[in-house]
């Protein structure tokens, strides 16, 4: 990488490792310092192919979905999520949204990576299906159920969510 | 509302508590570099190709590991939650981070004053803390895991708990009960204090039941038991054992000067390492380069000078001169070698009552800059938090 290169590379860094990092962050789990490894490994691949990346941002954003879940597929064993017993169930009078948000983390951060990067790409990413999918090297049909099984999962690490609307919102 | 619309605002405002450490590009950079040298010392020979794989083991498809003495960059970010007390958010400055607390409840038993501790512990999900059902614990240096014992003490196994889950995922079993622990500084090792008798019932000087220690290899799960009863020059009935800064050896606590005995991880004497033989419990010691060491009241004593209002002093070790004095009641950790975690009243009310109701501030090491981590409390009155701390 000669100056120039070097000197866009840097600025790219700068400009874009906010988003970057919000997203290496969800996709970890709320883990900083995995979001930190994440994020810089994805940097140092895209710094190894600045001259041929079109769209560093994208390209980085798909290296971190590739990374987390080959991670976590060679790692699964450490790497499992472990529930001994689901919380207890809250009141229902007394569980404010603000409660219900941070049982919504807590859930997050128990579900595998590949379950968190299909929900992150779905109502962080907004992207509708086929993207996730492409972003994937998945079937649609693998994004739909992921989804639906990963919402699952929050409702029985959570029984307090169990009560909210399951209603899926399709997106073309 | 939907699940759906509470995981889309859950993960936009949980994403917003991300923070951008100092230096990505060049840590990039330079790992893209270690990959070609990788690369060219493969083709340049067998030889060559050991020495790079060293210098390239963290350039894989796996995450680096993160030692405490990691080359990479800490996150060195300032997290404060200064109306809180105890915090409600994540308290951290420099390479310290508060990993913990607890709340320490006293009653009496059979004539016998009987401590019982609450734990709260760092939730990484949450961005705050949880209470926990330990009845003892210690963070390990990176706030990745932690070790946990189960009360009531002194009891019969060690738990290894995942922070990021808060789940224990391994139980070691001892031989002799557990009432103590400490992790070593490279988060490798964790040293447990035995005892024959609860730790936290007092029952009269000279009445501590420490019997000695076991040495854990975390990974292995091996554990080596050693015997160390408890000094008769201590009176507390808790006479955990610690480590050196390096790792290399262990120190008990005494009543008296120094307030460290020191020996080698088999149980043997060693005289102490220079600055750590006369470090009291919950004093910040020496800084994280050695240079400068935290020193209580520098106008206390006999024929000294009073001031006005609370004051501590930092040494600088290679002058044995004094390189600051700062307005606070207790230097209790390292930020960095130029900021500590200190214990601080409010100076215009540090007078009598008034020098019990504190809070944690980082305070420079001149003492021209105090800045609230959390919220005051008064520390000496039942409910009071005690902070634990934990390099990150």
């Amino acid at each position: 990488m000669d100056a120039a290169a070097e000197r866009h590379f840097r600025e790219f860094v700068v400009a874009r490792s906010p988003a970057l990092m919000r997203l290496a962050f969800l996709l970890t789990g709320g883990d900083r310092q995995s979001a930190e490894d994440l994020l810089q490994t994805a940097l140092a691949k895209t710094a190894a192919r600045w001259r041929t990346v079109g769209d560093p941002d994208g390209y980085v954003r798909r290296v971190m979905y590739h990374q987390q879940v080959s991670w976590w597929r060679l790692k699964w064993r450490s790497r499992e999520t472990q529930v001994a017993v689901p919380p207890e169930r809250a009141h229902e009078d007394d569980t404010s949204a603000v409660e219900l948000k941070i049982t919504v983390r807590r859930a997050l951060a128990r579900l595998t990576p590949k379950q968190r990067a299909v929900l992150v790409l779905r109502f962080f990413e907004d992207l509708p299906e086929t993207e996730v999918a492409r972003i994937l090297d998945c079937s649609v049909g693998t994004v739909r159920s992921t989804t639906h099984r990963s919402l699952a999962r929050l409702r029985e690490l959570s029984p307090e969510l169990a009560a909210l609307k399951n209603i899926t919102e399709v997106r073309p | 509302m939907k699940l759906e619309t509470l995981v889309r605002q859950s993960l936009e405002e949980w994403s917003a508590e991300a923070q951008v450490p100092a230096g990505l590009a060049d840590r990039a950079l330079r790992r893209r570099t270690r990959r070609r040298i990788r690369g060219i010392a493969l083709v340049a020979g067998a030889a060559a190709a050991v020495a790079a794989t060293t210098l390239t083991v963290d350039v894989g498809t796996r995450p680096a590991p993160r030692p405490a003495t990691s080359h990479a960059p800490m996150d060195t970010s300032l997290h404060t939650d200064p109306t809180h007390s105890p915090p409600q958010r994540f308290v951290a400055a420099g390479q310290t981070a508060l990993s913990a607390y607890y709340i320490r409840k006293q009653s009496s038993v059979g004539g016998h004053t009987v401590f019982q501790d609450t734990w709260y512990l760092y939730d990484a999900a949450t961005g705050g803390y949880q209470r926990t059902p330990w009845a003892h614990l210690d963070v390990a240096p990176g706030l990745r895991r932690a070790a946990v014992l189960e009360g009531p003490l002194p009891t019969a196994r060690v738990g290894l708990l995942d922070m990021k889950t808060q789940k224990v995922t391994r139980w070691i079993t001892l031989e002799h009960r557990a009432g103590g622990l400490a992790w070593s500084p490279d988060g490798e090792r964790l040293l447990v204090t035995t005892y024959g008798r609860s730790p936290d019932v007092l029952a009269g000087p000279r009445t501590s039941s420490r019997t000695g220690y076991y040495l854990v290899n975390v990974a292995s799960g091996k554990a080596a038991f050693h015997t160390l009863p408890a000094a008769t020059d201590d009176f507390n009935a808790r006479q955990d054992l610690g480590w050196s800064r390096s790792g290399g050896l262990l120190w008990a606590p005494t009543s008296t000067t120094p307030a460290r005995r020191f020996y080698d991880l088999t149980g043997t004497p060693q005289p102490a390492p220079p600055g750590e033989d006369d470090i009291q419990a919950d004093q910040a010691g020496l800084s994280p380069s050695g240079r400068y060491l935290a020193r209580g009241n520098p106008y206390a004593g006999p024929g000294r000078p009073r001031t006005r209002g609370p004051a501590t002093a930092v040494e600088d070790v290679t002058t044995s001169k004094a390189a600051g004095i700062q307005p606070v009641e207790q230097l209790r950790a390292w930020a960095d070698d130029a900021h500590l975690i200190a214990l601080a009243c409010d100076v215009k009310k540090c007078t009598g009552r008034g020098e019990f109701r504190n809070r944690l501030v980082l305070v420079s090491v001149d003492g021209k800059t105090v800045t609230p981590l959390t919220g005051y409390q008064i520390n000496d009155a039942p409910g009071a938090w005690n902070p634990l701390f934990t390099h990150r």
